[in-house]
């Protein structure tokens, strides 16, 4: 990362509902996305982010303070002092606590992190819809990811017959 | 608002789907709605998750075939598709030679048409899967000239390492591309010969000096540790590591960058009872050694880390000690970038009246051990190789 002077250099990000908030360029520069377009010259300094209302945008652009490396002096907490481990638990504890949020603004949260590609974020709410499919039943997994069974019932039989392995 | 799983686009499912931990979680999902299953059917989505995830152990390849992993063992009912799907007694071959297996990885065997190979016996790579095979031409004479007094060859298989990002078309083909290395022993040093799938030639790639690779030993261990009939090879991160009886040192050979080295094991290894190098995560070599603190009484498995080049630390780092069952006798009989297989004899005292041995794997990421399948005590023993592979069906896709 390029060295950053006292003064940080901030970036405006739009919701398309209007809100606006400001944050740090190597906050916004978590996003892959957002990166590029800052490498490329192709932001000024306020970036419409389409498709991610205010209330899902304030919850990235709240995990990318919480991620942004704290090597520099970015203004996170000081960590000079805080042994990687600790500090690598603490934020695992963190994101635990983050991904505490109802079906709908996870899925919100997966979208929003594949296009701003934020591959922690990704990983992470990804992860947990991955946790209640592994070791569940069909009927259990389609009632958590609210999906119908619309097989036939001869294409299900098939199906079931051709990948017998995995439901012993 | 995203309230369903459903109402996200289908590039975004293949992203959450593509960590399914293993590939009964992928089947199921896509048993549960048609719209899963095209996600997961989708041939570009099927290339990335098997890249992605190591294929399974599915059971034990030795001389007299194939022996699936039997229940309780977690991978039984894949093991079981496996075993009825398969071909492993290679009727798909040409002519009727006996095979002997050389090498098995990622689902392809390779085999010599003789059990002790020399530089030029006749070799073929199989997917018995899918009834495939591939037989490879000869090292043309001018390349093995140079050899001076081969003892012996040693025979491996390997998967050169793709991208996740490269175009379809080249995941394709990668997904199919294989090197077989030949290790000629020699007098004055070992010399590589590699046989890649997508030029269909082989090409000499190394060759170096005793000496050089371990100076200070005396030369006349070296030549007798390198006849040794036995040497138990493993593979990690795109390199082979030849066990010998050299002290504390492997024989590594880099697929990669094309040469040779050595690799100094912890101190505190026996290798009384075999060791074994495995994958660790992170780009990190891990090993395991078996450590008798009494001979003949307790056992511990030991499993080292070793920290990349770089780190802090490059040095092994005992990383976890697991006891073993008392009055049985564990060896480490081989072992792939996932999983480690042991041969458990006894208990001790029944040793000659119980003819069975029981192999037991583990898999590093659990450090659990499971029992494979048992065997009757024989012949076939030396030969037993760890044999990994997507189930048929969903996943699985030639690999030759």
């Amino acid at each position: 990362m390029a060295t950053r002077e006292a003064g940080k250099k901030m970036i405006m990000l739009k919701s398309p509902d209007g809100m606006e908030f400001e944050v740090e360029e190597a906050v916004a520069m978590e996003s892959q996305t957002i990166r590029k377009m800052i490498e490329d010259d192709c932001a000024d300094t306020a970036i419409l982010i389409p498709n991610i209302n205010s209330k899902i945008l304030s919850r990235v652009i709240e995990y990318c303070n919480k991620h942004v490396p704290t090597t520099g002096a970015t203004g996170a907490a000081a960590s000079d002092t805080v042994a990687p481990a600790a500090l690598a638990e603490d934020l695992k504890i963190w994101d635990a606590e983050f991904i505490k949020v109802n079906r709908a603004t996870r899925f919100d949260l997966i979208q929003a992190a594949s296009y701003l590609n934020i591959k922690g974020l990704l990983d992470l709410t990804s992860q947990t819809t991955i946790d209640t499919i592994s070791d569940n039943s069909l009927e259990e997994i389609r009632s958590f990811l609210s999906t119908k069974n619309d097989y036939l019932p001869e294409e299900e039989q098939t199906i079931r017959r051709e990948n017998q392995w995995a439901f012993q | 608002m995203a309230s369903s799983l459903m109402s996200i686009p289908d590039h975004l499912k293949s992203e959450i789907f593509v960590r399914l931990p293993e590939p009964e979680d992928l089947a199921r999902t896509a048993a549960t709605c048609v719209t899963f299953r095209r996600v997961v059917a989708d041939g570009s989505f099927r290339r990335r998750f098997r890249l992605l995830h190591a294929p399974p152990l599915l059971g034990i390849l030795d001389r007299d075939g194939f022996h699936p992993a039997l229940p309780p063992h977690p991978s039984a009912p894949a093991a079981s598709a496996l075993a009825h799907a398969a071909d492993f007694s290679l009727s798909f071959l040409p002519s009727h030679r006996r095979w002997a297996v050389q090498d098995v990885r990622d689902g392809r065997v390779l085999h010599a048409a003789n059990p002790e190979p020399q530089v030029f016996t006749e070799l073929v790579v199989c997917d018995p899967l899918h009834s495939r095979h591939i037989l490879l031409p000869q090292i043309p004479h001018d390349l093995a000239a140079s050899l001076e007094f081969p003892v012996r060859c040693q025979l491996l298989i390997a998967s050169p390492g793709a991208g996740v990002n490269e175009a379809a078309a080249a995941m394709e083909e990668a997904a199919r591309a294989f090197i077989v290395v030949m290790i000629a022993h020699c007098e004055t040093g070992p010399a590589a010969f590699v046989f890649s799938s997508s030029t269909r030639q082989w090409r000499a790639a190394a060759s170096k000096g005793w000496d050089d690779l371990f100076p200070n030993q005396e030369e006349s261990t070296m030549i007798s540790s390198m006849h040794r009939k036995l040497v138990g090879c493993h593979y990690a991160y795109g390199c082979f590591y030849l066990e010998s009886t050299m002290n504390k040192k492997l024989l590594v050979f880099d697929t990669r960058r094309m040469e040779f080295s050595s690799l100094d094991v912890p101190r505190e290894t026996s290798n009384m009872f075999g060791l074994a190098i495995v994958e660790a995560g992170e780009g990190r070599l891990g090993m395991l050694d078996i450590h008798d603190e009494t001979l003949g009484g307790k056992c511990d498995l030991c499993y080292y880390i070793r920290g990349n080049k770089g780190e802090s630390s490059s040095q092994w780092k005992i990383e976890k000690t697991i006891s073993l069952p008392y009055d049985y006798q564990y060896y480490i009989q081989a072992s792939t970038e996932r999983y480690l297989l042991l041969r458990k004899l006894g208990p001790l005292q029944s040793i000659s009246s119980s003819l069975e041995v029981e192999y037991v794997s583990m898999d590093v990421k659990t450090l659990q051990l499971e029992k494979v399948c048992g065997v009757s005590f024989g012949f076939s023993l030396a030969s037993a190789r760890i044999y990994t592979s997507f189930p048929p069906s969903l996943l699985s896709a030639p690999t030759i």
